[in-house]
């Protein structure tokens, strides 16, 4: 047995390609990525370089060309047919239609299950937004319905927490604040959760691990451990530790995007 | 007063004011020939009871049908939409049939309605037929085009197809349903007049018919009027539905 | 090769099997009716007739899309130099926004009576009131594509230096045109409703007086064959508006 087998979320050698007009391009190859259970792992790259693909496919969202997938013992497609994937977007995918709480609690009703109101509440209040149940997304700032978004990701207890570019449309004071209060909530609910992200700040300060990607094709660049105390608020965040793992990380990626650039060349 | 101006409502009250002392003016001086009466002139169509109670009568028969056109319209339209959206073989022949009966001038259908329904539904029926295509075509590309991030998630979630149709594609189309329901108001209205000329017994079109061939221009203008203020009134009143709903249903 | 066969056979019945029910339901329902009076003709027969009057529909045919194709044009040229117009001397907005709204909410078919009798019952007539359908469609198009235009758009002409004629020719026009095409193939289906419409009131020559004068001749063939012609007519008109459409499109994006 492969150390992946006892991982929560395993990647094995996926490639994907896709069909541009006549020619077909090459977003992914062969990826690798093995995630211990209740571990946080973080993944940069240029833009381009097919880091939302994978997570489309981790989500079963995509079928890729070659490898495979498991989360636990299961499929992607299992997983999403029992309803124990959580996900969020940088579009919060929110329904106008309803209400703070019951944006909440939609995943039960999109399963068919009953709702847990008990549930809907206890996240409502882990990610601030209590007193706001009856509120409609409009009514909210970008930050608070990024907030309604990350309750939602959580409310059916996923195994795996998948995270793609969730603070990417808010303004930095927000985003900063966000950052913080996602780490409290993970901290408290301890999910294996893997984030998509092109801040590197962010990477190092949300990951156990963070991964570098480059682009064309899409492939995994550099590894870096993340070996700091949590929770990484700004004592941490602005000790010379971080912050020189931050510029490794950087110049890892500006390497990366140096690296795709070159290989983008067509021949 | 520059303050009063800009006030949007009075600035349109002053406009209409404007609209029908024009109008007056006009209608008095003859400028655009005697087929173009004045107001105060056209208010003589209604000037005895009897002249009253036709309009009441024809009115009563043409808003009646409109109803039910309308209602019948909208409901094939919706079904029909519905299915197209469910059953994915079906979409392609419900769209062509769909958009064959917009191009088809409704006129065309008169001559085969009155044979198989009769001169008496024919306005009904060329109603239903010309509220259906916006209400269809505006509910079906609401259904269509659905956000991507929501079928997204509703994918990661695992939810089954009836579930992100009920939960997710319905409501999200809702806004543009009842955009085409306000522009089938006034379809259904203009359906039913145009059948009331294939020979139906009563109604606001028989009137106009009747008065263009007796050059009774007072009644003629009046009838062509009522049958606009229908028209009208259905509009503003499914667009407020409509803010309504919008307020509801999208961001 | 057998399901590629089959394939062939297919695809065109997945759209037009609606139009095939509705030619069956008509051709049963005639054949029941049949038993009991003579009075629906069925599909075939109408065809027959058609074929074998043809020089009797051809030049009522040709009145009637003559009248459709040359107030369409007219309508939705003027409602486009309207726009413009709009646009140059910055009133559009007031104008636009009412004028939106009676397009959406105003049967204008109601106004052919009165239209014929203000000006008679002639071919000016007809045209004028086949124009006045495109004209609003056009005018709302075309002034939503100007006013769709990027400030920054206009912001950088001016800092060029470019005149009002030059920015009329080289940002006004294009847009205006693909607009105004748009506006062409939404009118499309409803001008050949007005010029029948007019016909068949007042008896002017065409494809509309048919219905008139077959209802009186008690002719169901005859009203039935003009319907059919003119239907397929109209059919054609959009599908033509529908490719200028897609042509313009293709050639400005």
């Amino acid at each position: 047995m492969s150390a992946a087998s006892s991982a929560a979320l395993a990647v094995e050698g996926i490639s994907k390609s896709f069909r541009l007009g006549r020619e077909s391009f090459q977003a992914l190859r062969g990826i690798d990525l093995a995630l211990a259970a209740g571990e946080f792992v973080s993944v940069v790259g240029p833009s381009g370089c097919g880091k939302s693909t994978l997570l489309r496919i981790i989500a079963g969202l995509e079928t890729p060309d070659a490898g495979r997938v498991t989360i636990g013992s299961s499929t992607p497609a299992e997983t999403t047919a029992a309803h124990r994937l959580g996900i969020a977007f940088q579009d919060h995918a929110l329904l106008p239609w309803l209400s703070v709480a019951e944006n909440i609690a939609l995943p039960y009703r999109l399963a068919g299950m009953t709702v847990d109101q008990a549930r809907v509440q206890e996240l409502a209040r882990l990610v601030g937004l209590g007193d706001f149940l009856r509120a409609r997304p409009r009514q909210l700032s970008g930050g608070m319905r990024q907030r309604v978004s990350i309750a939602r990701a959580m409310v059916l207890k996923p195994v795996v927490l998948l995270l793609d570019e969730p603070f990417g449309a808010l303004d930095l004071v927000t985003r900063r604040h966000l950052n913080l209060e996602m780490q409290r909530i993970w901290g408290e609910l301890g999910t294996t959760a893997l984030l998509i992200t092109h801040s590197v700040d962010e990477a190092v300060q949300f990951g156990n691990r963070v991964f570098v990607m480059a682009a064309r094709p899409g492939r995994m660049h550099a590894e870096f451990a993340v070996k700091l105390p949590r929770p990484r608020d700004r004592r941490v965040t602005a000790s010379p530790e971080f912050v020189a793992l931050v510029q490794k990380v950087a110049a890892a990626l500006d390497d990366a995007t140096a690296a795709s650039t070159a290989s983008g060349m067509p021949g | 007063m520059a303050r009063v101006l800009e006030q949007g409502w009075l600035r349109s009250l002053l406009g209409f004011a404007l609209f029908f002392i024009l109008w007056e003016t006009a209608g008095r001086t003859g400028a655009l020939g005697a087929s173009f009466p004045s107001l105060s002139e056209i208010a003589t169509a209604f000037d005895t009871p009897v002249k009253r109670g036709l309009f009441t009568r024809s009115m009563a028969v043409t808003v009646h049908s409109s109803l039910i056109a309308f209602a019948v319209g909208a409901a094939i339209a919706v079904g029909l939409a519905l299915i197209s959206a469910v059953l994915p073989s079906l979409e392609n022949g419900i769209d062509s049939l769909a958009s064959g009966i917009y191009a088809i001038p409704a006129i065309a259908f008169g001559p085969i309605l009155i044979l198989i329904a009769g001169p008496e539904t024919t306005p009904i029926v060329l109603g239903v037929l010309s509220a259906f295509f916006p209400i269809y075509g505006a509910f079906v590309s609401g259904l269509r085009f659905t956000p991507s991030a929501y079928l997204d998630l509703s994918g990661a979630l695992g939810a089954s197809r009836a579930r992100a149709f009920l939960l997710l594609k319905v409501p999200h189309a809702m806004p543009a349903l009842i955009d085409g329901l306000r522009l089938g108001a006034p379809g259904a209205i203009l359906g039913v007049v145009l059948g009331e000329w294939f020979g139906a017994p009563r109604g606001l079109g028989v009137v106009i018919v009747g008065s263009m061939q007796n050059v009774r221009i007072p009644q003629l203008w009046a009838a062509a009027l009522l049958v606009v203020a229908c028209s009208l009134i259905a509009y503003f009143a499914l667009s407020a539905l409509h803010r309504l709903c919008v307020r509801r249903f999208a961001w | 090769m057998v399901t590629r066969a089959l394939a062939l056979v297919m695809a065109p019945l997945e759209r037009l099997w609606a139009l095939a029910a509705v030619m069956l339901v008509w051709h049963v329902y005639a054949v029941i009716q049949g038993f009991n009076r003579i009075v629906l003709p069925t599909p075939l027969s109408v065809l027959a007739n058609i074929v074998e009057e043809w020089p009797l529909y051809a030049p009522k045919l040709a009145l009637t899309m003559t009248v459709a194709i040359a107030g369409l044009i007219l309508g939705a040229a003027l409602g486009a130099l309207g726009a413009i117009a709009a646009w140059i001397s910055r009133i559009a907005s007031a104008f636009v926004a009412t004028s939106a709204l009676v397009v959406r909410s105003v049967p204008f078919v109601v106004f052919i009576p009165i239209l014929s009798r203000m000006m008679g019952y002639n071919v000016t007539m007809e045209i004028t009131i086949v124009a006045l359908l495109s004209f609003f469609p056009s005018f709302v198009l075309v002034s939503s594509g100007l006013s769709a235009l990027p400030p920054s758009a206009l912001d950088v002409s001016r800092a060029f230096g470019a005149t009002t004629i030059k920015r009329l020719i080289y940002i006004a026009l294009p847009i205006s045109l693909t607009n105004l095409v748009a506006a062409l193939r939404l009118s499309a289906a409803r001008v050949v409703l007005g010029a029948m419409v007019a016909e068949f009131l007042t008896g002017l020559d065409g494809l509309g007086s048919v219905f008139l004068l077959a209802r009186a001749d008690l002719e169901s063939e005859r009203a039935l064959g003009a319907a059919v012609i003119a239907a397929a007519a109209a059919l054609i008109l959009v599908q033509v508006g529908e490719a200028l459409e897609r042509w313009m499109n293709r050639r400005m994006t």
